[in-house]
C-alpha cells in the first residue's frame, strides 16, 4: 500500500515539474496522469503494484470535491447580483453539451455495432 | 470552544460526518436531489454561516482532503490503462464525442449569454465551466473572465451533472455505457467521474479520459471561439 501511494505521489511530483519547468497550461495532476498511463504501457510499472491505492483513491474522489464545494459561499456577492442568469446558462448549456456528447458517441458505436 | 473550529480537526470531521450522512441519505432514497456531494456542501455552508465561521478557517481541514484530488487524477490513468483494451475499440466516437461537446459547451453558453446580454466579462468565466477546475481558472484568467467565478461555476456544472446526467441520458435513450461515461466526463469534468465511477468502471475510465481530453481540448480552442463570437 505505502509503496503504491508512494509511486502515485512521485507521478504527481513529475507532471508539476513538466508544468512548471515548460509553464504549460495543462496542470501537473493531468501530466501525471498520462506519465503513469504510458509507464503503465510501456510495462515500466505493473498495474497490480499501483491498483489497490488507486481504487480506493476513486473510491472516495466524491469527498475530495466537497471543500471546493463550500468555497462557493466566497462568491457570495457576485452570486447575489447576477446568480439567476447564471444559473439559467448553466443549467441549459449542461443538458445541450451532456446530451450532443452522450448522443454522438452511442450513435457511432451504434453504426459500428460496438453496442456496449 | 471557539478554538475547536480552528484544528484542522474541525474542517476534516464536518466532511466526513456529513459526506457518510449524504452517502447513507442517498442511498435509502436513492433520489438525484439527495446528491451527497450537494447534501454535504448544503450543509457545511449552512452550519459556517449559523456559527459564523470563515471559509478560510473550514479550510484549515478542508484543504488536507482536496489535496487528494492531485493523487486520485493520478489514479484515473491507472483506471484508463486497465480499460484502454476497451477504449482503443471505438476511439473515434469517443474523440469525436468530446470534442463535439466541448465545442457544444462553448457555443451555447456564448450564444446564450449574448442572448440574455450577460456582460462579457461574466461570459468569459462561463465558457470554460465544462472543464476541470485546474485548466479552467488558468484559462479564464488568460482570457479576461473572473478565475474565482469560474471556480465556483465549475463546481455547480459539475454537481449538476452528477446529480441529473444519468437521468437526462436515458431519458433521450442513451443508455450505452460508454457513451454515458463519455458525456458525464466531457460535460462534468471530475464530479461528473465520480458519478461514472459509481455506474461501473468501465463508464469510470470513459469519463476519466474524456475529462482529461476535453480539459486540453477546450483550453487550446476556447479562447479562440471567444475572440471569433464576442
Amino acid at each position: 500500500m505505502l509503496k503504491a501511494f508512494l509511486i502515485i505521489l512521485a507521478f504527481l511530483l513529475s507532471g508539476e515539474l513538466i508544468n512548471q519547468i515548460f509553464s504549460l497550461t495543462v496542470p501537473g495532476n493531468i501530466l501525471g496522469m498520462l506519465l503513469i498511463f504510458t509507464a503503465l504501457k510501456s510495462k515500466l510499472l505493473r498495474l497490480e503494484i499501483v491498483k489497490p491505492v488507486s481504487d480506493k483513491l476513486l473510491q472516495f474522489l466524491p469527498l475530495f470535491f466537497i471543500p471546493y464545494a463550500v468555497g462557493l459561499m466566497q462568491s457570495k456577492s457576485l452570486l447575489q447580483e447576477h446568480g439567476m442568469i447564471i444559473l439559467v446558462v448553466m443549467l441549459v448549456t449542461t443538458l445541450f453539451t451532456i446530451l450532443t456528447s452522450g448522443f454522438i458517441q452511442q450513435s457511432l458505436n451504434r453504426k459500428d455495432g460496438k453496442d456496449i | 470552544m471557539e478554538k475547536i473550529f480552528e484544528l484542522p480537526l474541525f474542517g476534516i470531521l464536518i466532511t466526513l460526518a456529513t459526506y457518510f450522512a449524504g452517502l447513507r441519505i442517498y442511498e435509502k432514497y436513492r433520489k438525484f436531489f439527495l446528491n451527497p456531494i450537494l447534501l454535504s456542501s448544503v450543509f457545511i455552508i449552512g452550519f459556517l454561516i449559523l456559527f459564523n465561521i470563515d471559509f478560510d478557517q473550514y479550510n484549515v481541514g478542508g484543504r488536507y482532503l482536496t489535496f487528494f484530488l492531485g493523487p486520485s487524477v493520478v489514479a484515473l490513468g491507472v483506471l484508463f490503462y486497465e480499460k484502454y483494451p476497451l477504449i482503443k475499440n471505438q476511439m473515434f466516437s469517443f474523440v469525436l464525442a468530446v470534442f463535439a461537446g466541448g465545442l457544444m459547451c462553448l457555443f451555447s453558453v456564448i450564444t446564450l449569454c449574448l442572448l440574455l446580454s450577460v456582460p462579457e466579462e461574466l461570459t468569459r468565466s462561463l465558457a470554460f465551466q465544462s472543464i476541470t477546475s485546474p485548466i479552467a481558472i488558468e484559462v479564464s484568467a488568460a482570457v479576461g473572465g473572473i478565475p474565482s467565478l469560474t471556480a465556483g461555476v465549475v463546481i455547480v456544472v459539475g454537481i449538476l451533472g452528477n446529480a441529473i446526467g444519468v437521468q437526462v441520458l436515458n431519458l433521450f435513450k442513451i443508455k450505452n455505457e460508454a457513451a454515458i461515461g463519455t458525456a458525464l466526463g466531457s460535460t462534468s469534468h471530475g464530479i461528473g467521474t465520480a458519478r461514472a465511477l459509481e455506474l461501473s468502471d468501465l463508464a469510470g475510465a470513459f469519463s476519466g479520459v474524456a475529462m482529461c481530453l476535453n480539459g486540453v481540448f477546450t483550453a487550446f480552442v476556447g479562447p479562440w471561439v471567444l475572440e471569433l463570437m464576442l
